[in-house]
């Protein structure tokens, strides 16, 4: 349920230098009043927060990334403000005019990279803060304030609205109480009506206009800051974002609604992204209606076992516990699904379809035809998600047959929703799929390195020096990431030999711009070239001929790398162009990344991208990828902890050795026939136990142990595995610590 | 409220845990320590066969097939027994071990048990009480071998687990097939712990020790194998 909430913020008492703003208090009151009548939930912010610059800008952060993608965050101020080095400031309450050359004392009204890096679907920052002017009481602002200067806020579900225009001053009404021109106008604005960022901005300029007439006051015009006017901007201010409703989601438009607005850790989230090729054709057997029968009743109940065996009880990195019920129901499940052109239609929705993709615990992606837009949301689940994922294939392909699949897919279990030709039930279709979807589950459970999509373990296990994972600099490396089609390979020489000439141009020659399969290193290239996506800081990843596996790693650099990737096309690939493709997603895509567009013959457009490139060494404060920004917060809801170290020690010392192998079954670790490797498993299974009990020993110890019946469970378990395998080892050291260990559990026994 | 079956396998842990203590202690020429550790042993299966009693009660009610519930009980039992009988054979006591192992195989043989442990065993003790000789035992060993090797056709767990080859290489070796025995001993050193081996052999060695000192006529039959999992275990 999405929801409309407002921090009202008022700064009425400060020290020297700045004067008192007794009108603040009626501000809130009258403004808060308004909010909570056109439906806003209003918190007021306590005076020692106000006061705090700390604490006031982390409670407007906290609040600005507080809500989903259909709710709607205002954060109101009414007090001091400041405008120095080009940023707008609000200034805390009891702060000393001189201390405000220290941003120690000041908090932005910038709030766009957070926003940016939230879900929230608006942020509003309303500013009546203009009051510098510590000679004239009645007035409060200063020039400059929403100077042209100022750097708009670049994230468009961000903006600001300021009581007054630059060069103008924030004014108060004379009176008892007393309120300043522009809340008074907004709250009679409000609860005459005006329900759009853009009607509200015209009433309360007219009310401004009267209220200063009124009382003789100086002119004073608010005006809203959005950096650019683009379409989604646009969108935004024509919003009835202050009309009366109980469901905020009546009011911001809700893309891909089928989306969980909020991911649910006792929930399983199954989502279907359907192709561009299987809505058109619609010969095959409707892939979310697979899915959505696969959840139902009886085969619901198997896929909800298995995920709970395989996800019951983890923990998450954000530290909530995946508490799965046992019993299945309806409410189990969220289901959501999207054709991909939906979720290509615009940002919001791209970047919701991102989110849904990666907090899904089973996605059935339909890769038909394997089109861009499909394996790019593939390569952004492949990057962030150790989970289950289903590749299915229609337009009349049947699992066994052959099927030219792309180069970095090679490995996919792919299956097929091409419907049987059976005419009476069970359907082979429905029950192979909810069969793929258990075992895997099942797999995942057992597998602490389960994949069923590249690239995951390749981007993180990239050893443990302190370079290992570090950048690999434009001057080293330039990564190209395009198809190897044959009647592509003048392109990629052309491009690679105007991007070469123009770095050293610019006096940044590159020493390496290459493919991955330039590089002459005999590593699997699935391995190398993901350790190349995340860490080289130039990549150039050029559409022409939308080859699948360029998509692909399109989408694991979007999701891993800050440091984004400079993308470009022939121009002829382009729609409209001699060999762009029938795909209407080309199309969005475009809009989307907007890729620099080039001809084989000039040089122009590759040169851009050079440039693009060299921004990268030149602008440390840029941001390259968004995409990768907005995941930052998502990955922190939904990635897994680490497991608790004393139970990992334990797994890995399971997995060389079990304690019941011996008449259980067959040795786990391969070439058991020789006795050396036989041996120096067990040793070290016995020394991950010894380290594992020594660790709940000491750092957990006996007190809490016996607080936590599954802790005492292990220490116990451990200690006599250890105590045993050390006995085994039967020397004199050995036979001691043995011995300890054993006094120890009988203490406990 | 405590599981049963926890507490029997906390009872069934320290056991072994006693029992490897006291081979390490034993090996390192702690004598007093090692029996002290056996003896603890002991009392913890003392415990854990105390606890079980009434699955035995209900067990002897029983007929094949058993059903999943009284199937673990059974495993429990066996394992109880089993284990019984090897620390007192640690602490010289034949007779106790002898019948441990005979109640272990009684309950195996009545409910067709995989496990044949109990069985084997109730042989060597016998063959070390010298109540029996080893031709006399042939028809057991022979009995057992083809169990074992039913068993492990029907399962591959069966085949998977060390113990079941230990005991089919004894059995093989007791029937003087060194060969069969070297095979089997050889899966048993690829799929057990390292230590099972050296254990396996001790017991031979001693059976054939006490077999010659009774002038058992067919005591030169073990050498072959006793060689044969000498020079593996060398390996």
């Amino acid at each position: 349920m999405s929801n409309r909430r407002a921090l009202l913020i008022g700064a009425a008492e400060y020290g020297p230098g700045f004067a008192r703003l007794p009108a603040v208090r009626e501000d809130v009151r009258i403004l808060g009043a308004a909010l909570q009548a056109r439906g806003y939930e209003v918190d007021i912010l306590s005076d020692e927060d106000t006061r705090d610059t700390v604490h006031l800008d982390d409670r407007i952060r906290d609040f600005c990334a507080s809500g989903g993608p259909e709710d709607i965050r205002l954060v109101y101020f009414s007090g001091h403000g400041i405008l120095a080095d080009d940023v707008d400031w609000i200034i805390p309450a009891g702060t000393d005019r001189n201390a405000v050359v220290s941003t120690a004392h000041r908090v932005s009204t910038d709030r766009s990279r957070q926003v940016a890096a939230s879900r929230t679907g608006l942020v509003l920052f309303v500013i009546d803060a203009c009051r510098d002017e510590a000679s004239e009481p009645v007035t409060k602002g200063g020039a400059g304030w929403g100077n042209t200067r100022t750097q708009w806020p670049t994230e468009h579900r961000f903006i600001r609205l300021f009581g007054c225009a630059s060069t103008e001053v924030c004014q108060v009404l004379p009176g008892e109480p007393s309120a300043s021109v522009f809340t008074t106008a907004l709250a009679q604005s409000l609860a005459a009506g005006s329900s759009t960022l853009d009607a509200l901005l015209e009433d309360v300029a007219s009310r401004c206009d009267e209220l200063t007439l009124e009382h003789d006051l100086r002119h004073q015009r608010p005006h809203l800051s959005y950096g650019e006017l683009s379409a989604e901007k646009r969108a935004l201010l024509a919003l009835p974002i202050f009309e009366r409703t109980a469901d905020a989601a009546a009011v911001l438009p809700s893309v891909l609604p089928t989306v969980w607005s909020s991911f649910h850790p006792d929930k399983l989230h199954c989502l279907v992204v359907l192709s561009e090729s299987d809505q058109r054709t619609g010969a095959d057997v409707a892939l979310d209606g697979l899915v959505d029968d696969a959840l139902q009743a009886g085969t619901g109940k198997k896929i909800w076992d298995a995920f709970v065996a395989a996800r019951g009880g983890h923990r998450l990195a954000s530290g909530k516990k995946r508490a799965l019920p046992a019993e299945f129901t309806s409410e189990s499940v969220a289901f959501a699904k999207f054709p991909v052109n939906e979720a290509l239609a615009s940002v919001e929705a791209f970047d919701k379809a991102v989110r849904a993709v990666v907090e899904a615990d089973l996605v059935v992606f339909d890769v038909t035809a394997f089109e861009p837009g499909v394996m790019l949301l593939i390569g952004i689940r492949s990057a962030c998600a150790r989970s289950l994922t289903i590749c299915s294939h229609g337009a009349r392909w049947r699992e066994g047959q052959p099927l030219e699949v792309p180069f970095n897919l090679q490995d996919l279990n792919i299956g097929s929703h091409t419907p049987s030709e059976m005419m009476v039930a069970p359907d082979p279709v429905l029950e192979r799929f909810v069969s793929r979807v258990e075992v895997g589950f099942r797999q995942l459970a057992r597998q602490p390195r389960y994949l069923d999509l590249p690239s995951y373990d390749a981007l993180r296990e990239l050893g443990s020096d302190y370079d290992a994972s570090s950048s690999i600099p434009l001057h080293e490396r330039v990564l190209v990431l395009c198809s190897y089609a044959p009647n592509l390979l003048q392109n990629w020489r052309r491009v690679a030999s105007r991007l070469r000439a123009r770095l050293s141009q610019r006096g940044n020659p590159s020493r390496v711009i290459e493919r991955v399969i330039d590089g002459g290193t005999p590593q699997l290239i699935s391995q190398s070239v993901y350790e190349l996506i995340r860490r080289s800081v130039g990549c150039v990843v050029d559409w022409s001929g939308y080859s699948a596996s360029v998509f692909l790693e399109l989408g694991v650099r979007l999701a891993v790398s800050e440091w984004g990737a400079v993308q470009i096309v022939d121009a002829s690939h382009l729609p409209g162009g001699e060999r762009a493709p029938d795909l209407a997603q080309i199309e969005q895509l475009r809009q989307l990344f907007s890729p620099i567009a080039y001809q084989p013959t000039s040089g122009d457009a590759v040169e851009r991208a050079a440039d693009l490139l060299l921004e990268r060494t030149s602008n440390k404060q840029a941001e390259f990828n968004r995409i990768h920004r907005a995941l930052l917060p998502i990955m922190g809801e939904v990635q897994e902890a680490h497991p608790p170290l004393a139970d990992l020690l334990r797994r890995r010392a399971d997995a060389l050795h079990h304690p019941q192998q011996e008449r259980e079954g067959a040795p786990q670790i391969l070439f058991h026939g020789s006795r050396g490797i036989k041996k120096d498993s067990e040793k070290a299974a016995c020394e991950l136990r010894v380290a594992s009990w020594l660790y709940l020993e000491h750092r957990v110890g006996h007190a809490n142990l016996k607080a936590d019946p599954d802790a005492l469970a292990l220490y116990l378990e451990l200690g006599r595995a250890a105590a045993d395998a050390l006995y085994d080892l039967g020397d004199a050291e050995s036979i001691e610590l043995a011995t300890y260990i054993d006094d120890r559990l009988s203490a406990l026994d | 409220m405590l599981n049963l079956s926890d507490e029997l396998a906390t009872k069934l842990n320290q056991a072994r845990t006693a029992r490897k203590k006291g081979d390490a202690l034993r090996n390192a020429n702690q004598e007093e320590r090692a029996r002290a550790a056996y003896r603890a042993g002991v009392a913890a299966l003392t415990d854990a066969l105390r606890i079980a009693a009434p699955h035995e009660a209900l067990l002897a009610a029983k007929d094949l097939p058993l059903e999943a519930g009284h199937a673990r009980m059974l495993d429990d039992l066996v394992e109880i027994y089993g284990a019984l009988g090897g620390i007192h054979q640690r602490l010289e006591s034949p007779v106790e071990a002898s019948e441990s192992y005979s109640r272990g195989a009684a309950l195996e043989e009545r409910f067709r048990h995989r496990g044949t442990y109990n069985r084997l065993n109730a042989v060597k003790s016998a063959l070390l009480a010298g109540t029996q000789t080893l031709r006399a035992s042939e028809p057991q060993l022979r009995a057992l071998a083809a169990v074992i090797e039913t068993q492990m056709q029907e399962s591959v767990n069966v085949s998977d687990s060390g113990w079941a080859w230990a005991d089919l290489g004894d059995c093989l070796a007791l029937l003087g097939d060194a060969e069969g025995a070297r095979r089997a001993y050889a899966k048993f050193i690829s799929k057990a712990e390292t230590k099972s081996p050296e254990r396996t052999l001790q017991v031979l060695e001693t059976i054939a020790a006490k077999l010659r000192e009774l002038g058992d006529p067919d005591v030169g039959r073990l050498a072959g194998a006793i060689d044969a999992l000498k020079s593996r275990l060398a390996v």
